[in-house]
């Protein structure tokens, strides 16, 4: 079914909370694990302004669709970091504009260096890497609502899991967007799709590897995608992937949590 | 929101400009086809922010998660602002322009170029980009006002809130650039050599020079009291006086200025803005 982007741009809201009682965490509070988790995610959901830099370097943004879905993508995304903030803040956990400041001064040189690769690699592939772009979108929101999705079943509070409900729902309208661009463009394009299947399999790390240390990726996600249950959800966005144009039988969620040595005693399909 | 004291970035993405459609008075008052086709080329200034934000976001800009949020939601509004004047002003041709080698070169490489020079020069970046938006709001909202004058009373009220958005956006850049080039002379240095090399508004520079000319005598014909109220407001911010560069768009709209070098250097002495030992003594 083709995405309309008007559509989306009109029905595109900040998340609420206002409804849900987050004075239930007063005396119901979660525990140290979830709340690590969530914090990982209130992170890398605020971060998404640097993602969008390093797509706004590529041809993509010359695209009028592409463009309207990052406007509000971006802001959707930032309200989702400002949910999770609400949470941690009943913690005790304060995730404040100088701290994200903090931790995006720490990134140092790789992150002065990761516009500059994207532009490159957009200029030497040129239009096609819209799609390379879009593919990656649609990897990376696809794990984000998995993750979320993941959370609200082992952490059944009834104050956070609504609301990792509504999270989860409005990542679901990111990867209808990404996926049907996405699929559009591989099926177009040989170079898009020999380009992707590169970038994904050679390049490609789960949501958040490249801004928390290798620690904390590998806590969050063996919390959340660890065992027979998790290894399911981790083949079911395998295999959508693999579905798109040129990418059969590629497994890289599966691969990337592997090297990070989780399922170490079930064996590889 | 309150209007005095440090602008309040949380309370501003609380509450945004969203779309506006269903709320136009305008909707279906009949224009002229020259005032129609000048606020089309507003919308299309407002909705390309995409190639601005892609150079601001490159630079140490990024960093600073006040801005990002604040640009986060600015970017959100002047999409719906685009919307609502798309839908005041009914879809038109967008003039068709021939990029030359250098424009495209520098389309394509722009960004990347931006990235690597943002290295050397760090937060004074910052104050500029923050002092370009400054003077495009004060640009588009001249536009917008006489644009009001020249609509039916419905479109009026329309345009009236979308100034008052343009408004409030600018309460911020004001108050960042302002902080920015009071705090540093490197910032005022660069924000001379940059905001004389632009052309204005931001993104004219992505259409024919006739579509910029147009928008302005449609909206100004021969008055040039509005650039020079403007350029009035250049000349009050820290060490940006005599720049002129709002009567130069209206001698020369849609034309990028011809690189002349120490341009900054030599506007600076005609202005009579003191070194830093002269402001010492």
């Amino acid at each position: 079914m083709a995405f309309d982007i008007d559509t989306f741009a009109e029905t595109s809201t900040a998340v609420t909370w206002g409804d849900i009682d987050l004075d239930a965490f007063r005396t119901n509070p979660l525990p140290e694990t979830s709340l690590r988790a969530l914090r990982y995610m209130c992170d890398v959901e605020y971060h998404t302004v640097c993602y969008l830099r390093d797509m706004l370097v590529t041809p993509s943004h010359g695209d009028g669709e592409v463009s309207t879905f990052m406007t509000m993508w971006n802001r959707e995304e930032y309200w989702h970091g400002e949910a999770l903030a609400a949470v941690l803040k009943v913690h005790g956990v304060t995730v404040e504009y100088d701290q994200l400041k903090a931790t995006r001064i720490k990134l140092g040189w790789r992150d002065r260096i990761d516009p500059i690769k994207q532009s490159i690699y957009g200029n030497i592939v040129g239009k096609d890497f819209v799609a390379t772009h879009m593919s990656w979108g649609s990897v990376n929101e696809r794990g984000a609502a998995a993750a979320y999705r993941r959370l609200a079943k082992l952490e059944p509070h009834p104050a956070l899991a609504p609301l990792l409900v509504r999270i989860a729902a409005q990542e679901s309208r990111h990867i209808a967007f990404y996926t049907t661009q996405a699929v559009k463009r591989l099926e177009e394009s040989t170079l898009a799709r020999k380009f992707t299947r590169f970038a994904l399999s050679k390049v490609w790390g789960p949501v958040g590897s490249t801004i928390e240390p290798d620690e904390e990726v590998r806590f969050v996600m063996g919390y959340l995608f660890d065992g027979e249950e998790g290894l399911k959800e981790v083949r079911k966005m395998d295999e959508a992937i693999a579905k798109m144009p040129g990418m059969t039988g590629l497994a890289i969620n599966e691969k990337a949590f592997r090297a990070r040595g989780l399922y170490a005693d079930i064996p590889a399909a | 929101m309150s209007t005095t004291g440090p602008f309040d970035v949380s309370a501003y993405v609380r509450q945004p400009f969203g779309p506006m459609r269903e709320t136009l008075t305008g909707l279906g008052a009949v224009l002229p086809a020259d005032l129609a086709e000048t606020l089309r080329y507003v919308q299309r200034r407002a909705q390309g922010t995409g190639s601005w934000l892609s150079h601001v976001l490159v630079t140490a800009t990024h960093k600073d998660a006040r801005i990002t949020a604040f640009l986060s939601t600015w970017a959100y509004e002047l999409h719906w602002f685009g919307d609502a004047l798309t839908a005041i002003a009914g879809a038109g041709p967008v003039p068709a322009i021939r990029r030359g080698v250098a424009a495209k070169l520098r389309d394509r490489f722009g960004p990347l170029r931006e990235a690597i020079v943002a290295n050397l020069h760090g937060r004074a970046l910052t104050g500029v980009q923050m002092t370009e938006r400054l003077v495009d709001g004060w640009i588009v909202d001249a536009m917008l006002e006489r644009a009001q004058h020249l609509a039916p009373a419905s479109v009026a009220a329309d345009l009236a809130r979308i100034r008052e958005g343009i408004a409030r956006q600018g309460r911020f850049f004001a108050e960042s650039a302002t902080d920015a080039l009071s705090h540093s002379r490197a910032a005022q240095a660069l924000a001379r050599r940059r905001l004389a090399m632009r052309t204005w508004p931001i993104g004219a520079d992505k259409e024919p020079a006739d579509a910029t000319a147009r928008a302005l005598q449609t909206l100004f014909g021969p008055d040039r009291s509005w650039a020079a109220a403007i350029d009035a407001r250049i000349d009050t911010l820290p060490g940006l006086a005599g720049l002129n560069i709002v009567r130069r768009t209206v001698r020369k709209p849609g034309r990028r200025p011809t690189r002349i070098p120490l341009r900054g250097a030599l506007t600076r002495r005609a202005a009579r803005i003191p070194t830093r030992k002269e402001a010492a003594r």
